[in-house]
């Protein structure tokens, strides 16, 4: 799938969060997102997800189509290279049938 | 109100928003119209920096409107006032673990030039004790002393005029930082003996981003720490000497300026019910306190904003949170004051609500039932 990112600045100087908008929404990506530790909460206004794998985490509104992404402190440049490399692999035709 | 039709706007300590009718306005007309002259206009001429000047002359109760130098925000100013001050190596500088990174890192680069800073903790609302204060004072003998007029981060406003009268009397000098202060407390510059004082029109003057400015003493004579042209006096090599011009060089941003002309004019036409905004502050602690959140209350006087954290939820996961899912805008973690975070015990963070005049109980309502929620449902 086609994507977008933004590096999302917060206080602190190791910080490694990135924000990507998708072509698809927050609970479609969850299908793709096999072996990964996925949690939902459907008490808020809008429902958000989080998804976590070998201390990577995605998470966002699951009705919205951007996602924020916390790659490690360590080695972070090839987890985002390798995650970035499997987004774009994705095909969305399962999405648009 | 566009691209926020919905939302509840709670970060005011940051940027004020909304902004009073007529800014926008003003700020394009100001587009359209033909420039200012920069300091060369006739008597008919107006001049938007000089009307500027006089309002806030008022504001901050000063005599002397061309000693408030206009530039672009308080780190502009902070940063001409602490390079600008005439320091030799080895003087010292006083400074509260308050303060905001426009200060720490200027002083910062002063340590590494030879001029010695000295902190002064705070106590666990944010604010400076004064007499923790006079024993630091009365130890290191800085020669300048530097203390935000409030905590960006708990809201607690300083005894600004006890604390400057104990810095002088042991002869230093005072710059003030009245970015959270200008247009929400009373500022009373010359009768609290204050050098020099940095603001910004983005915050509780409700004017926009972009404006800002440093206040000088008469007598105070400040090394110009930009330099450039001025309009006037073009045949100097030097800036000139006299104030504001030799502190600002370069075009000013005339249109941001109408724009902050526009907000001090409605302010004045439209003076803010403290104690109204105060009540609903505490309503919004009170609320927070009895869901079982972490709340600094400074108590005494402050400015709107309540610091806070929720018990098993990070900051940075509950402001997601409040404003992916409930559109509520706010600012969770160090709010560029990361010194202050171990005096309030709270080494990771904040999530910070910051209020203002046109804030309402039914946002602060709506506000508390959002936390309850993350509350009960423990976060994502």
């Amino acid at each position: 799938m086609n994507y977008r990112w933004k590096k999302t600045e917060n206080c602190f100087a190791q910080a490694r969060t990135y924000e990507y908008e998708l072509p698809v929404t927050g609970a479609e990506l969850l299908a793709y997102l096999d072996g990964w530790e996925i949690r939902e909460n459907h008490t808020f206004r809008r429902p958000v997800f989080s998804a976590r794998k070998d201390g990577l985490e995605i998470k966002g509104i699951l009705a919205a189509n951007v996602v924020k992404i916390n790659y490690t402190a360590e080695g972070w440049e090839k987890e985002k290279e390798g995650l970035e490399e499997w987004l774009g692999s994705i095909g969305t035709e399962k999405l648009s049938e | 109100m566009s691209g926020c039709k919905a939302c509840i706007y709670m970060n005011n300590a940051a940027t004020s928003w909304p902004k009073p009718p007529g800014v926008a306005e003003a700020m394009a007309e100001a587009v359209r119209a033909l420039p200012g002259e920069a300091g060369r206009g006739g008597i008919r001429d107006f001049d938007v920096f000089h009307e500027v000047r006089k309002e806030l002359a008022l504001l901050m109760e000063v005599s002397e409107p061309e000693q408030i130098a206009l530039g672009c925000n308080s780190t502009w100013a902070l940063n001409q006032g602490i390079f600008g001050y005439p320091l030799r190596r080895g003087d010292r500088i006083l400074y509260s673990r308050a303060e905001h990174n426009a200060v720490l890192r200027p002083l910062h680069r002063m340590e590494k030039q030879g001029i010695r800073t000295v902190e002064v903790p705070v106590d666990r609302a944010g604010r400076l004790e004064p007499g923790v204060w006079e024993r630091a004072v009365r130890e290191h003998g800085p020669k300048l002393c530097v203390f935000t007029h409030a905590s960006n981060v708990t809201g607690a406003v300083n005894d600004a005029e006890t604390l400057t009268a104990i810095a002088k009397e042991a002869g230093a000098d005072v710059f003030l930082d009245i970015s959270q202060t200008l247009g929400c407390v009373p500022v009373r510059l010359s009768r609290w003996r204050v050098d020099m004082a940095a603001f910004t029109g983005h915050k509780y003057l409700l004017g926009p981003q972009g404006t800002g400015g440093l206040y000088v003493r008469p007598g105070l004579s400040l090394e110009p720490h930009m330099v450039g042209g001025t309009g006037v006096k073009s045949d100097l090599k030097d800036m000139p000497d006299e104030m504001p011009l030799r502190l600002e060089a370069g075009t000013g941003n005339e249109p941001s300026f109408h724009g902050l002309l526009a907000a001090l004019t409605w302010r004045r036409d439209h003076p803010m019910d403290k104690a109204s905004l105060d009540g609903v502050v505490k309503q919004l602690a009170k609320g927070l306190m009895a869901l079982g959140c972490r709340v600094i209350v400074p108590g005494g006087a402050v400015t709107p904003v309540v610091s806070f954290s929720i018990p098993g939820v990070s900051p940075g996961d509950a402001a997601d949170i409040l404003t992916g899912s409930y559109d509520i805008i706010l600012r969770s973690g160090l709010h560029c004051a990361p010194e202050v975070m171990k005096d309030i015990g709270m080494p990771g963070g904040t999530l910070r609500l910051s209020l203002s005049r046109f804030t309402t109980e039914e946002e602060v309502e709506q506000t508390l039932r959002a936390v309850r929620d993350i509350i009960e449902s423990g976060g994502i």
